[in-house]
């Protein structure tokens, strides 16, 4: 009697190894200016994220005895998580939020695919909160680049900085203190553009995204006098979010009527927390609720779509 | 006759991936498109249709020919002929399994390499043929839908005319990547499958001719355009469309052609029929129906798809009956060692171990060959790749995870037995979950088999009492010749009769 197995035989090249390896691959330029702006602690504190971060999961899979776990976005996440810190944080610093990441957040919710939140995000929120004075560890892109003394004790942080007195070229250059991912707008803008072409990333999600935020930065800048628009476009942090925490596959939807709604719903808190406040919590805040918020869209769009399904059943 | 209309799309669905991008593959081999296979044996279900099985009418020891009819239907059963696609003698008859599941008598017949005709096959002498006599071909020719269901041409076409449908849909639109037997037929027949859509049409009393095709298949809608433009002058009473529709996977599911072309969504138990006024029958259903009718050839043989991963693809004419092995065996260089053997294409086929003793059906439009299968790398991610294709518009991934969690009624609340398994899904999903096999089969477990359009007991009727082929049955049909329904066939000198 022939044995059978099911079809179909043949799949798609885009399968999850590729997904996370050209997600990774979009994350280089990034890394490279944050290497190239702020030396040897971020070359080190992006490879110990990444690594603690993919050490964590893989002990963790073990634990649960889960043997199909891919560890690329474990790597994602851990490079994501350090180029959202400060450029001088401290190790165990970084230690206790990707592992807060890895454990608290994706491990203890059931493992890959079941996260509800960024963890890369997430963790970042975490450090925001646990370690409020960390935010202030930045330094001048280009000084110091051989320092690592800062990865053991931390620094004091910039006294007197303010970003309003940065010129246009120079926030978009990175040359401002910044956390080590969004050094560099053009760098982002190469990566978003990468997971695009290579179909990994729809290109509506971050269209609508960064359309919202700056309508509604215009919008704000006007009745509110502030200078949202300004600082969006030009220290990168919304191009930070669309293109490396929306892209996110196993906590934000990434197709149809959904991840557009979902990026819109993104851009209002972006600019609503950035009324209140500024800093990291303009970046990972809104990806954090909007993650929250991926069960009630679907719901909602299953809803929508039922009743528009039952139209088509009007006889013609 | 109409230019084309446009801008139909089917909903969801995929195209282009790669490796698999559908407009830039070679439709076929020029060169050996018309190599005929001749085997040494065939294995012959009695049961290779939607239906019932049918009584072998021969015996072993027996010689029979081809066209010879070698398996009738009982009386009141929903059942077509079957016919022996080579001369040879009977050497065995014996239950046998498919690789679907389906048990049923087979006849083994051991060929003798003469190649002789039943008497019954020649050519039409009559140019003038009414519907009913139509009717009685195509139900003597055993003709059942090729494109996969395999319902009885002989149902639909009734089940048309009780409905009184306005149109009838020729599919030409094959989309499964790696197949393109329906396309070598289009190119190579276009003038038989529009006869034939013309035969059929005025067999259920239908003026509309409208064919179906993916707007990039250039010279298939050449060769449509060419033989509808001939045939037009002809047939003037006839109005001909091609309908373009963008290419995607799956397409040509009956329920999706109402959705792209009628904007209808049909309930379980709705046909084609009822709710949209037409009927549709594959490409190659129609142009076995003209051979049927034009050449008194019974449906024996079949356009199958020979092909591998690595591109090789091979279009052979092969008996309906002919082992899978022997069909490999005329390919040169190809080896089975070590590889998947797929009974059907490589989306909705069915792994087979053992090819010597698996043959080709009515159904079958090709078999492939597959070196590497590829097991799930990661659990599921919850990207909404496959809600993305899904062309029933199903969330493939929630409902595996409900129904591997037992959570049986939640899956059917959310629709589940609407899935066509077409395998898009499990196509599409970076973590190589087989989630189409999961859910199809759970649907297809929670469908009523009564929600099947053609399964009405007002079908069944038309079926029994079915006659062998034979002339007495034709001459019978043909003395109840009426003007109103009659049809003349464009056969080479008509025009002076």
């Amino acid at each position: 009697m022939n044995m059978k197995h099911s079809a179909p035989f043949i799949h798609t090249e885009m399968n999850d190894s590729y997904i996370s390896i050209v997600h990774l691959i979009s994350l280089i330029p990034v890394m490279a200016v944050a290497v190239v702006y702020y030396g040897v602690r971020a070359a080190i504190l992006i490879l110990f994220c990444a690594g603690v971060f993919a050490a964590s999961d893989d002990i963790c899979t073990r634990v649960r005895d889960h043997r199909h776990d891919s560890y690329l976005s474990s790597l994602f996440y851990g490079s994501a998580f350090a180029l959202l810190l400060p450029p001088d944080t401290p190790l165990y610093i970084a230690l206790a939020g990707v592992l807060f990441g890895s454990i608290v957040i994706r491990q203890l919710s059931g493992g890959r695919g079941s996260a509800l939140i960024n963890p890369a995000a997430a963790a970042r929120l975490f450090i925001r909160i646990v370690f409020p004075d960390n935010e202030c560890a930045l330094s001048f892109p280009g000084q110091s680049r051989t320092y690592i003394r800062s990865l053991l004790i931390g620094s004091r942080g910039i006294a007197g900085f303010d970003i309003n007195d940065y010129y246009p070229s120079e926030l978009i250059t990175g040359r401002y203190p910044s956390f080590l991912g969004t050094a560099c707008a053009f760098m982002m803008l190469a990566g978003l553009i990468y997971l695009i072409a290579k179909k990994a990333y729809k290109f509506y999600i971050p269209l609508a995204y960064i359309a919202m935020t700056v309508m509604l930065s215009l919008i704000a800048d006007a009745y509110l006098d502030t200078s949202n628009t300004k600082m969006f476009l030009l220290t990168s942090g919304v191009l930070f979010t669309s293109a490396y925490l929306l892209s996110d596959d196993e906590t934000v939807r990434q197709y149809g009527v959904v991840s557009i709604v979902q990026a819109f719903f993104c851009a209002v808190l972006t600019v609503l927390v950035s009324v209140k406040t500024s800093g990291i919590d303009v970046i990972v805040v809104p990806v954090v609720v909007t993650g929250v918020m991926t069960g009630v869209f679907d719901y909602a769009e299953r809803v929508i779509r039922s009743t528009w399904e039952e139209k088509l059943h009007v006889k013609p | 006759m109409s230019a084309g209309r446009h801008n139909y799309s089917f909903y969801k669905g995929f195209h282009s991936d790669n490796a698999l991008d559908f407009s830039k593959r070679s439709s076929f081999d020029r060169d050996v498109m018309l190599e005929r296979v001749y085997p040494r044996r065939l294995i012959l279900p009695m049961r290779q249709h939607y239906g019932d099985e049918c009584v072998p009418v021969v015996k072993p020891g027996e010689t029979v020919t081809i066209g010879q009819c070698i398996g009738a239907p009982a009386p009141g059963t929903m059942a077509v002929p079957v016919h022996s696609g080579i001369s040879g003698t009977v050497t065995d008859i014996r239950p046998i399994v498919l690789p679907d599941d389906t048990t049923c008598k087979a006849v083994f017949i051991e060929g003798d390499r003469k190649r002789t005709f039943h008497p019954s096959v020649r050519p039409r002498n009559n140019v003038n043929v009414s519907a009913a006599t139509v009717m009685g071909i195509i139900r003597d020719a055993g003709i059942v839908g090729m494109g996969g269901e395999g319902i009885p041409t002989i149902v639909k076409l009734n089940r048309a005319k009780r409905f009184k449908v306005k149109e009838l849909l020729v599919n030409c639109l094959q989309s499964e990547p790696y197949a393109d037997s329906d396309y070598l037929m289009i190119c190579e027949y276009a003038d038989h499958v529009i006869m034939g859509a013309v035969a059929m049409a005025g067999a259920c009393g239908v003026r509309i001719i409208n064919i179906l095709i993916s707007k990039d298949r250039k010279n298939e809608i050449t060769a449509l355009r060419s033989a509808m433009e001939r045939t037009f002058s002809k047939y003037s009473g006839y109005a001909f469309n091609l309908i373009y529709l963008k290419p995607r996977f799956p397409q040509g599911y009956y329920r999706m052609v109402a959705r792209a072309l009628y904007g209808v969504n049909l309930d379980e138990g709705e046909g084609l029929e009822g709710r949209c006024r037409a009927v549709m029958f594959n490409c190659s259903t129609v142009y076995a129906c003209w051979n049927a009718i034009a050449e008194s050839m019974p449906l024996c043989t079949r356009t199958v798809s020979i092909s591998t991963e690595d591109g090789l693809l091979r279009n052979v004419i092969a008996p309906i009956g002919t082992p899978v092995s022997e069909l490999f065996d005329t390919v040169n260089g190809i080896s089975t060692t070590s590889k998947t053997i797929v009974w059907g294409n490589c989306f909705t086929g069915i792994q087979i171990d053992n090819p010597d003793v698996t043959p080709i059906i009515k159904t079958t439009s090709g078999v492939c060959l597959i070196t590497k299968i590829q097991d799930a790398t990661a659990p599921c991610i919850g990207c909404g790749r496959c809600a993305d294709v899904c062309p029933v518009g199903l969330e493939p991934d929630k409902l595996y995870r409900l129904i591997n969690e037992g959570h049986e009624s939640a899956a059917v609340k959310f629709n589940a037995g609407r899935c066509i398994n077409c395998s898009a899904c499990s196509y599409i999903c970076p973590s190589n979950i087989n989630v189409g096999h999961a859910v199809g089969m759970f649907a297809a477990a929670k469908r009523k088999k009564s929600s099947f359009p053609y399964t009405a007991v007002g079908d069944r009727q038309w079926v029994d009492d079915i006659s062998l082929l034979s002339a007495d049955t034709v001459k019978a049909a043909e003395k109840k010749i009426q003007k109103s329904d009659s049809l003349t066939l464009p056969f080479e000198g008509w025009e002076s009769e």
